[in-house]
């Protein structure tokens, strides 16, 4: 286990003062890395966050213990972030330059396994709440609901149900309506 | 997959299972690959709703403290302790410095250098301008010649794109890297100094170039009056607790 660990742990509580010392510690350099390249300020501080996130969605693996520091891991998250940030802007030929670069940094193979692992989630993450956004009102509280631990009697009296029977039926239909769409992104 | 698996996973996931049925699911997710998907996702939809309620509050976290560290245009950070000169506790040094007197009689013998060296910190990152969108010729031609080492030519490059763009804080700090290595440490200053005073990006960089001035200039004071002007969290800041405990 790597010292740094205590970072993931406080991105899983939601410990702002350690976070306030990942942002002490790291935000400078994504800002400075960012704004090198052309962003604005506003635009190391949203990739900076969502870089943040990435690993939150990584540290949801309750197993997930980090190896290797922080700032490097941090690193190739933002720099793959920055490179996706050019595309959606459509500057192919700036990305084609990024890219190249990607390839002359040498990065221990662990860190771009756990950042490759922590986009990805965070990807997953982000087409499944799309997805749940997209079916009905009554589904998403109904599932949010359950999810919460709340028992089935209950959450059937709350919604206005005939029983908990009708309260899987429609739990069943709901989680198939929201897999088929999460499917179809 | 067919319909009784997805029928097998409602049930699984509902609790309606019994625990040798459920221990029956759970060793077929972990061998078969299709079912072990479904349930993997199954799993993460389950626990979406609360993973999505953290996820909101460490986002409202992150915006919040970030907020304090990247400003609306720039971004800089705010409110970090600014470096501080060691006190120093004279009894103890001088009880101290009996006790090294030998070690550095040895050191001044071996010739180990002691004294910082603006060589051993003037690791530059290369030039990077083009993705700025100012892809002309004097930005390329910039990057390729401070990238080689080429400093003369790079500034006669960098003045020429400042021309054109004096807001461009890139090349102004890279213009200001080149006079240092050019020997010309005085006009670095007056072309840094602006942007270390002013509340930009590249603040922290212009004080560090500064300081590296003022070290290839063997001017002690200078550079550490600039190092002291660095904070907590800023690219150099073990640097220059580095240099400041060899001034």
């Amino acid at each position: 286990m790597h010292t740094d660990h205590r970072y993931i742990e406080a991105l899983r509580n939601n410990d702002q003062r350690v976070i306030r010392e990942i942002y002490r510690q790291f935000s400078g350099q994504a800002l400075r890395w960012i704004v090198s390249r052309g962003g604005s300020g506003d635009d190391a501080r949203d990739i900076f966050q969502e870089t943040l996130i990435a690993v939150f969605e990584k540290a949801q693996n309750t197993d997930f213990v980090l190896t290797c520091p922080l700032g490097a891991l941090l690193h190739v998250i933002w720099s793959r972030k920055w490179i996706d940030r050019l595309r959606q802007k459509g500057k192919e030929s700036e990305v084609r330059k990024e890219e190249e670069l990607r390839y002359t940094l040498e990065v221990a193979d662990d860190v771009l396994a756990i950042a490759e692992e922590a986009l990805a989630e965070q990807t997953r993450q982000e087409k499944l709440a799309k997805a749940f956004e997209q079916v009905s009102e009554l589904c998403r509280r109904l599932l949010k609901l359950l999810s919460e631990g709340v028992a089935p009697r209950v959450a059937a009296e709350e919604l206005q149900m005939n029983g908990v029977d009708t309260l899987y039926r429609r739990k069943n239909a709901c989680t198939e309506r929201w897999r088929a769409l999460y499917l179809e992104l | 997959m067919n319909e009784q698996d997805f029928e097998l996973l409602n049930n699984y996931f509902n609790g309606l299972l019994s625990a040798e049925e459920a221990g029956a699911v759970r060793a077929r997710a972990a061998t078969e690959g299709e079912f072990a998907r479904e349930f993997a996702l199954r799993e993460q939809m389950e626990a979406f709703p609360q993973r999505d309620a953290r996820r909101r509050a460490l986002t409202g976290s992150l915006a919040s403290v970030g907020a304090d560290f990247f400003l609306e245009k720039e971004g800089e950070t705010t409110e970090r302790p600014a470096l501080t000169a060691s006190k120093v506790n004279w009894r103890r040094w001088v009880a101290a410095a009996a006790s090294v007197l030998l070690v550095a009689v040895a050191a001044w013998f071996l010739a180990v250098p002691t004294r910082p060296d603006y060589g051993q910190y003037a690791q530059h990152e290369p030039l990077s301008l083009t993705l700025r969108g100012v892809a002309d010729q004097a930005a390329s031609t910039a990057e390729a010649d401070f990238n080689a080492k080429n400093y003369a030519g790079a500034l006669t490059s960098l003045e020429q794109l400042l021309k054109e763009q004096p807001g461009n804080l890139t090349g102004r700090l890279y213009q200001g890297i080149c006079l240092i290595e050019l020997g010309r440490g005085a006009e670095a200053r007056a072309v840094l100094t602006p942007m270390a005073d002013g509340n930009t990006a590249l603040k922290g960089e212009a004080i560090w170039y500064i300081a590296l001035s003022y070290l290839k200039d063997k001017d002690r004071e200078g550079c550490r009056a600039a190092l002291l002007r660095l904070h907590e969290g800023d690219d150099h800041y073990e640097q220059a607790k580095e240099i400041l405990k060899k001034l």
